[in-house]
């Protein structure tokens, strides 16, 4: 007896895909690791955008964040992209405003006010879980904080790009990868103290003279474009 | 033993018929599941969704890669690995219009390890890229207004890992 063949497989329970409209860009993008070729890709054009849009990313940074998933019957948030921009506002304070670039004193001042309330407060965060590397890390950051902001105070004058080297030194230290910042607390595993190599406060306690408190700060700043850009 | 002897038709959408070892087409998982659904038949499956010359193409492919240990679904180690081997690189060296067929047919067909090249392959031509440089490298038109481009460059901005 002969069969009639049809390309749906029973076994396989698969519809055929010919009604399914594919683009194989959605279908590249899934094999692209690297964050930034995926975000150069969604500037490509708004359809490789709305691809964008309804890729994986969204979904693994809902589930870093654990912010949910989208529900079935939602009307307005049914996408995890949606999901996330809905709830990007709970997220703490280094990575709200992290890439935002003042060149001001008082905003800077004003950044690490922030920055040592979010090391001073983290311990009262529900869900924190004990850790001793994370108390100590804290304390240690605080410190830093504290000598930077009797810095700005006593120099107020001096360059600018000097302090903001100083605070990405410490959000990239609070960002660090083997510290894990949950939404709600955090640890920090084994923790190694790392030294502020862009700053030297010892030196800068004993040069008073503002000519040679630059030439202090200049090298600094060329270490620090060099390692970062 | 048997089953390696055994031939298998397909027809491609302009109705061109193809006959490969049974082997060959199970490289497919789609065609594989099929076959065990429907047992022995002499009847032609038909592809509608691949054209000939690109049939031809991924049977190059499942004929070359036939004794190939079989992929998972699940097995995702190698998805952004940019190793591949001289026959494969050599088989990827056709125009992007062919490239993208082979992604979609890959996809159609099931064949994880073809679709793992094709998709590695036009992966590696956006990597490292601008959007200008991917835009000139796949012939694309910018279709955003510059007030768009900005909005979404300073979504990716705030959205990258620290």
């Amino acid at each position: 007896m002969k069969h009639k063949i049809s390309t749906t497989s029973k076994k396989s329970n698969k519809k055929p895909k010919k009604e399914e409209k594919i683009n194989p860009i959605s279908l590249i993008l899934n094999y692209i690791d690297n964050q930034k070729d995926i975000f150069n890709a969604s500037l490509v054009c708004k359809e490789w955008k709305n691809i964008f849009d309804n890729h994986t990313f969204w979904q693994e940074k809902n589930e870093k964040f654990k912010f949910g998933y989208p529900e079935l019957k939602a009307k307005k948030y049914k996408t995890h992209r949606s999901i996330f921009f809905k709830n990007k506002g709970k997220l703490c304070f280094c990575y709200q405003e992290f890439s935002t670039n003042s060149d001001l004193i008082p905003d800077i001042y004003f950044k690490l006010h922030i920055l040592k309330e979010y090391c001073e407060n983290r311990n009262e965060y529900k869900g924190f879980k004990f850790n001793p590397h994370y108390n100590s890390f804290i304390s240690f950051v605080q410190k830093e904080i504290e000598k930077i902001i009797a810095i700005i105070k006593k120099y107020y004058y001096y360059r600018t790009d000097f302090f903001k080297v100083i605070i990405c030194n410490l959000y990239n230290i609070i960002n660090k990868k083997d510290l894990y910042i949950e939404r709600f607390g955090g640890f920090v595993k084994d923790f190694k103290y790392p030294v502020l190599k862009y700053v030297d406060y010892e030196a800068i306690e004993l040069e008073k003279e503002e000519g040679k408190l630059y030439d202090l700060l200049n090298p600094s700043y060329r270490e620090f474009i060099k390692n970062y850009k | 033993m048997a089953t390696e002897l055994k031939k298998v038709k397909l027809t491609s959408s302009e109705g061109t018929e193809f006959i490969i070892d049974r082997k060959v087409a199970e490289k497919s998982v789609l065609l594989k599941n099929m076959l065990e659904d429907v047992g022995e038949s002499d009847m032609a499956i038909p592809l509608p969704n691949v054209t000939g010359p690109i049939l031809n193409k991924v049977i190059d492919y499942c004929t070359h890669h036939r004794d190939d240990p079989f992929v998972s679904q699940e097995d995702d180690s190698k998805k952004v690995s940019d190793d591949i081997d001289d026959w494969d690189a050599e088989f990827c060296k056709v125009d992007q219009g062919t490239l993208f067929e082979l992604i979609l047919s890959a996809n159609y067909l099931d064949i994880k390890p073809l679709l793992d090249l094709t998709c590695k392959t036009v992966a590696n031509m956006i990597k490292g890229k601008t959007p200008d440089e991917i835009r000139k490298t796949f012939n694309i038109t910018n279709d955003f207004t510059p007030e768009e481009e900005e909005h979404v460059r300073k979504e990716n901005e705030w959205c990258e890992e620290r």
